[in-house]
């Protein structure tokens, strides 16, 4: 049973929601799918105390066993705890003063600055792997420097105001660009409907630990 | 010798990157803007709306997004106040900050504008957890979905232009400010298709390719195309401001890996046919 | 009750391809020859991969992505990792399983414990090793960047749903010297693995990864289901282009029924 419940499980879960998203007026497939909705997102927040647990414990052996760089698992765990304790005894709600500093003035600079770290990666990668090592490696490279001068006022400036470059790169994303797009998004989702449906069905089971049937 | 530009430490790169974008953003040299066909169907769509009309803004977007599609709001908020157009505009988002990119915006604007009043010229509705649920259930009653609050804890029945705009569905347009997911497909399928609303949108650069096909297919009816888009639009609006600025260091950081690129393939070459001659 | 407007062409068409998937998976379990798979470079290596991390003693890092339990992207991910936990189990190497999704964790740590359990190595499970990092996009960037200069891992594979930090994930493998196995259907993040990982799984070659490394008659059935609806599509394009061409409106005005 400890396979065959999850599986019944999702079976029946799965063609509610499915009927649910395809037909209208029926009240009972709105209110089961109004009410996995909401479950899925009570789960998901009990799930952080969870994940919180084992953050918690991985970190807490790193300082108990003073291993390398343990002192970041202590700042770790204060900045944890710490706006946990703030955010339910002190805000309670997000639009308290202090909470949104913390948020607006440390945590989305913060991911500003990650994110703003791809531009080096992105040269680096470019560096590496824009190489004529074969001739569909040279058409990405031509095709990788038509979109880079193209998208900038740096390519009409070269060409003395004009827009070759530029009408290059829409023609680029226009054509090739949109039908490869379109067959692969239309493959993935045949493949992501397949592989639901597999899951669904109960045939695929290398989510719960198995493999196969 | 050849070998070595083939191998060149990436710590190099990072270091002229830096460099290459501080020059730029410090001594700007001000390539010119040419607004392009996409940008300009957006700034059409906007001025042909009626005076009056209310726009509802999806701010699905995070902190990283903020220097491609911020500009891009602050244009189309200009665009919508100036010379006695008086769009008004309803923002909410499926994303966290939704709230916070919204209130940056009309914060920043609503000094150019001292007339605008909010509750009356705008609402700030801001994130409400959902997902794309929340598409669906503000075609119903945004003030329920909302849970009859805004983004700054008001009673939304107390706000004059709430009480005009109660359902997603009286939109005359769709202006929505993506970085990821959920983002226009949903928007799609649950709210402008369905409803055959005008849909707007600017994206950052590296969805751009993902959109074309829908560009194509009509159901995203203008795009401002990442933060070359948002320049374009500054120029067309006649405010300059940061995408206008930032267009120089992208130019040149994008020159700069291409002479990376290049000097990278020239190493590879030499050292192949020098290995193959020996 | 009535189908919701412009969804009846799409019921339909997914009420065909579950009678086609069904119809295969029976001609399967009956015995049918099941036709061969193409060779996907990136299924491939997965071995070679996790036999480079044995003979250097170095981890494994695997990345399900940072997308929810409800993305089909995430389900596939969990799929080639119980395959790739069962190998490490196998070769008594190291397996870091990181995630962002609080609810996928969990998952993700039955499936390795499962896996270990299934070649009897129970004892070399290693909790600390499954981790969830940050629900923080961008924090769990940083937290897997830092396991990968602290713990050098010699195998860096990326299978999932990934937005932004894809690239950074990729980039920082490439410094760490890891050989790197990508696959993501997130259209947008492609061409950044593609030119920054050694393989690349493009699309549904990710969802059909658990049938090529499984290489079980009923799930290879699905997969030709699969490529039945992608004639069907096909299909629908050629006479759609031919019609549009003519000026006629009559296909795309069924397909938005």
């Amino acid at each position: 049973m400890k396979k065959e419940l999850p599986v019944a499980i999702t079976l029946i879960l799965a063609i509610l929601y499915v009927l649910a998203n395809y037909f209208t007026g029926v009240a009972f497939l709105d209110t089961a799918k109004n009410l996995l909705d909401r479950w899925y997102l009570i789960v998901a927040a009990w799930a952080v105390l969870v994940g919180s647990i084992n953050l918690t414990q991985i970190h807490g052996r790193r300082i108990s066993g003073k291993r390398e760089g343990w002192i970041f698992s202590v700042w770790l765990l204060i900045c944890l705890y710490g706006m946990m304790f703030f955010g339910i005894f002190v805000a309670k709600n997000a639009s308290h003063p202090g909470w949104t500093f913390m948020y607006n003035q440390l945590i989305a600079p913060m991911n500003a600055t990650v994110y703003s770290t791809i531009v080096f990666y992105i040269g680096s990668a470019a560096y590496r792997a824009f190489r004529v090592r074969s001739p569909e490696a040279s058409v990405l490279l031509v095709t990788a420097l038509i979109m880079m001068l193209g998208r900038v006022p740096l390519g009409r400036m070269l060409l003395g105001g004009h827009p070759a470059l530029s009408q290059m790169a829409d023609w680029i994303l226009n054509v090739p660009n949109s039908a490869g797009m379109r067959g692969i998004q239309i493959g993935a989702c045949l493949g992501g409907v397949a592989t639901a449906l597999r899951i669904a069905l109960g045939i695929e089971r290398g989510h719960l630990g198995g493999t196969g049937e | 010798m050849w070998e070595k530009l083939a191998n060149i430490d990436r710590r190099w790169l990072y270091a002229l990157m830096i460099f290459v974008i501080a020059l730029a953003l410090i001594k700007p040299i001000g390539l010119a803007i040419v607004p392009s066909a996409d940008t300009q169907k957006v700034y059409d769509i906007v001025e042909q709306l009626p005076p009056g009309s209310i726009v509802w803004m999806g701010m699905e977007f995070s902190a990283g997004g903020i220097p491609e599609l911020m500009p891009a709001i602050l244009s189309m908020i200009r665009q919508g106040w100036k010379d006695g157009r008086d769009l008004r505009f309803v923002c909410a988002g499926m994303w966290q900050m939704a709230g916070d990119m919204a209130e940056q915006a009309f914060s920043t604007v609503k000094a150019e504008f001292p007339d605008k009043e909010y509750g009356v010229d705008w609402v700030n509705i801001g994130y409400k957890p959902g997902g794309e649920v929340l598409l669906q259930q503000y075609q119903n009653s945004i003030i329920e979905t909302a849970q009859g609050v805004d983004f700054y804890g008001n009673d939304l029945n107390t706000l004059p232009l709430m009480k005009e705009f109660t359902s997603l569905k009286q939109a005359k347009l769709v202006a929505i400010f993506c970085t990821g997911t959920p983002g226009e497909k949903e928007y799609i399928k649950h709210v402008t298709s369905p409803n055959n609303i005008p849909l707007i949108e600017a994206a950052i650069s590296v969805s751009i390719p993902e959109c074309m096909p829908l560009v194509q297919a009509g159901q995203i009816k203008g795009l401002v195309a990442g933060m070359k888009g948002a320049a374009e639009y500054e120029v067309l609006v006649g405010a300059p401001g940061s995408a206008t600025a930032g267009m120089d260091a992208q130019s040149f950081s994008h020159a700069l890996i291409i002479v990376f690129m290049i000097l990278g393939n020239i190493g590879y070459v030499l050292t192949k046919n020098k290995k193959q001659a020996s | 009750m009535s189908i919701v407007t412009g969804y009846s062409f799409a019921f339909w068409v997914e009420i065909l391809f579950l009678v086609a998937v069904i119809v295969m998976i029976r001609r399967a379990r009956g015995g049918m020859k099941i036709p061969e798979i193409y060779k996907v470079a990136g299924l491939e290596a997965m071995d070679e991969a996790i036999g480079r991390c044995t003979e250097m003693g170095k981890p494994v890092h695997f990345s399900p992505g940072i997308g929810d339990l409800q993305n089909a992207q995430t389900l596939a991910a969990m799929s080639i990792l119980g395959y790739v936990a069962k190998q490490c189990a196998r070769y008594d190497t190291d397996l870091i399983a990181t995630n962002r999704n609080v609810i996928v964790y969990p998952l993700s740590e039955e499936i390795v414990k499962q896996s270990f359990a299934e070649v009897g190595k129970l004892d070399n499970f290693k909790p600390d090793n499954v981790r969830w990092i940050s629900d923080d996009q961008f924090a769990y960037a940083t937290g897997v960047t830092g396991i990968m200069f602290r713990e050098k891992p010699a195998a860096n594979i990326l299978v999932g749903a990934f937005w932004a930090e894809s690239l950074i994930f990729a980039e920082v493998g490439s410094i760490a010297g890891a050989i790197q196995i990508s696959g993501t259907a997130n259209t947008h993040q492609i061409p950044f693995f593609v030119a920054a990982c050694d393989y690349c799984l493009i699309g549904e070659e990710l969802y059909a990864a658990s049938a090529y490394l499984s290489k079980e008659p009923v799930l290879l059935a699905s997969l030709v289901a699969q490529d039945w609806g992608k004639m069907v599509g096909v299909v629908l394009i050629v006479v759609g282009t031919v019609m549009a061409s003519v000026g006629s409106n009559a296909l795309g005005t069924l397909l938005s029924k």
